[in-house]
């Protein structure tokens, strides 16, 4: 069932952004040949400085859109999709209630994956593609030929880091989520109160954040924190040390998403109830 | 009871310690067709919604087929909710795909057949529907599935008398026989004569529930009489039923 919820999910998703990912694709294709052709002119009149500057404004301004789009089309897809009306269709279907919150977790984090490949792609794109080949091919040949790590090592961090990084989606989504579900424990106003949750949620990791530096700093602390960073400054080689790294951000995404996942799926479970 | 589908026992739901159902105490059997009767706001949809899982009991419990509701009796429940649920992303072809997918139960092909009488084509955008062919659209969904319990909330609220008999003739056709259909209305009239049962609630308590042909022989009077003669709307705003 929880893969019938995904698949419904991404379907929602896939009638718009196909669009979108391929406009941001052919934009900056047609961009790369408009910018190498005004630049290559003599950008003394307004007319060749108007093709320079116009098709990048076009271009940023397309790329904030699609960010912008993104994030508004994953809150609309649980707000609207699962605590207003569809979710009398939702909610009755033969499922639990955590598997609608994975669900649409998961199918969001894919959607912004993707958006994020798109986006990088067609940065690239747009750019001198000789230039880019060649500034890859240097930084892979470094991140592989170094004198720190290995080149099996070096594929490992980068797959951590890819783990870190949709762990890192996850969260932000998950953090999303767990707002509206609190928004929803109120009979009013429950979109502007998952907003103002969304900035407890934030200020709450912000203080939460400020005291681990604060212990750090200072030095007042001799907690599970500070022993974990001492395992980090005590690793021998510079796997060891990125790879405890990598392994920090991605137990502090963790343990969020396990505590967003928990209050959301709490709050749908047993305190559900539709406009 | 024990072949009781339907199984309320001290019932209590309260929003923000305002209680709407009180203390209910409710069984119903298989095979029935069964009016939910009150004036607005009785707490009819409340009940449904309960029933349907949409809601947490405040005390008491429910039991559906022997089941708390759950996934497991939601696979048996059919539900029309009074509000249109569609995602505005979807065509026909999705939402029919959809209920094919998540419930055992649903005859695709059935509705199809009454999609295509009504004109509705596999490719149409629900979006772009009008609201009565949503609304027999959702009634299709709901119907075409062999279900144990119909859940149907107010369908004929607020449509036109031939769309009512749209529904009724919908309904009545296609629940399956050893099926019970519970539909809450306050049109008396136009249902009456399909119920087997009738379930009255005032201020959310149940104060009459009984079968039909009972009620006539008991009171000397159709059942929309004797709603309309215990619901009579006095200045004071209501007349209450003496038990």
């Amino acid at each position: 069932m929880l893969g019938k919820l995904i698949k419904y999910d991404l379907k929602s998703y896939f009638k718009l952004f196909p669009l979108i990912w391929l406009a941001a694709i052919v934009l900056a294709f047609v961009n790369h040949f408009t910018l190498r052709h005004f630049s290559e002119a003599e950008a003394s009149g307004v007319a060749e400085l108007l093709g320079l500057v116009l098709p990048i404004l076009v271009y940023v301004a397309a790329i904030v859109t699609l960010a912008v789009l993104t994030l508004i089309l994953i809150i609309r897809r649980f707000y609207s999709g699962a605590l207003k009306e569809e979710g009398y269709l939702v909610f009755t279907l033969p499922v639990k209630p955590w598997q609608i919150v994975v669900a649409k977790a998961i199918a969001a984090t894919i959607v912004t994956i993707i958006t994020s490949v798109v986006t990088v792609i067609s940065v690239l794109l747009l750019m001198d593609w000789a230039e880019v080949t060649r500034a890859i091919g240097e930084l892979f040949h470094g991140l592989f030929h170094n004198e720190y790590i290995t080149g099996g090592q070096c594929a490992a961090l980068m797959a951590e880091a890819v783990i870190v990084g949709i762990v890192g989606i996850a969260v932000s989504i998950y953090r999303i989520y767990c707002a509206i579900a609190l928004g929803h424990l109120f009979n009013k106003h429950r979109g502007g109160m998952a907003v103002l949750m969304y900035i407890a949620i934030s200020i709450v990791l912000s203080a939460l954040g400020s005291t681990v530096v604060a212990n750090l700093i200072f030095g007042l602390d001799t907690n599970w924190i500070d022993e974990f960073l001492r395992k980090i400054s005590e690793a021998t080689n510079t796997f060891g040390f990125i790879s405890l790294g990598m392994l920090g951000l991605f137990l502090v995404s963790a343990v969020q998403i396990v505590i967003y996942h928990i209050v959301t799926e709490r709050i749908l479970s047993k305190r559900l109830n539709l406009e | 009871m024990s072949d009781s589908l339907i199984s309320c026992q001290a019932l209590t739901k309260s929003y923000g310690g305002a209680p709407v159902l009180k203390d209910i105490d409710l069984d119903i059997g298989a095979g029935r067709i069964v009016g939910l009767l009150g004036p607005n706001g009785t707490g009819k949809t409340t009940l449904i919604k309960l029933l349907c899982g949409l809601l947490q009991p405040t005390a008491g419990r429910i039991l559906i087929n022997g089941m708390v509701p759950g996934p497991e009796s939601k696979a048996i429940v059919s539900y029309l909710p009074d509000k249109m649920y569609f995602a505005d992303w979807m065509n026909a072809r999705d939402i029919l795909g959809l209920f094919e997918d998540f419930y055992e139960d649903f005859d695709r092909t059935r509705a199809e057949a009454m999609c295509a009488s009504l004109g509705i084509k596999p490719g149409d955008r629900i979006k772009t529907m009008s609201k009565g062919t949503k609304e027999k659209l959702q009634l299709i969904l709901v119907m075409s599935r062999r279900a144990r319990l119909y859940l149907l909330d107010e369908p004929i609220a607020g449509v036109d008398p031939a769309a009512r008999d749209y529904i009724m003739n919908t309904i009545l056709t296609n629940y399956s026989p050893d099926g019970t259909v519970l539909i809450s209305t306050h049109l008396i009239g136009d249902i009456e004569r399909v119920l087997d049962e009738a379930i009255f609630l005032q201020d959310g308590r149940v104060i009459l529930h009984d079968s039909v042909d009972n009620m006539r022989a008991v009171h000397g009077k159709s059942v929309d009489a004797l709603f309309r003669e215990m619901f009579r709307m006095t200045q004071e705003g209501g007349e209450q039923y003496a038990r």
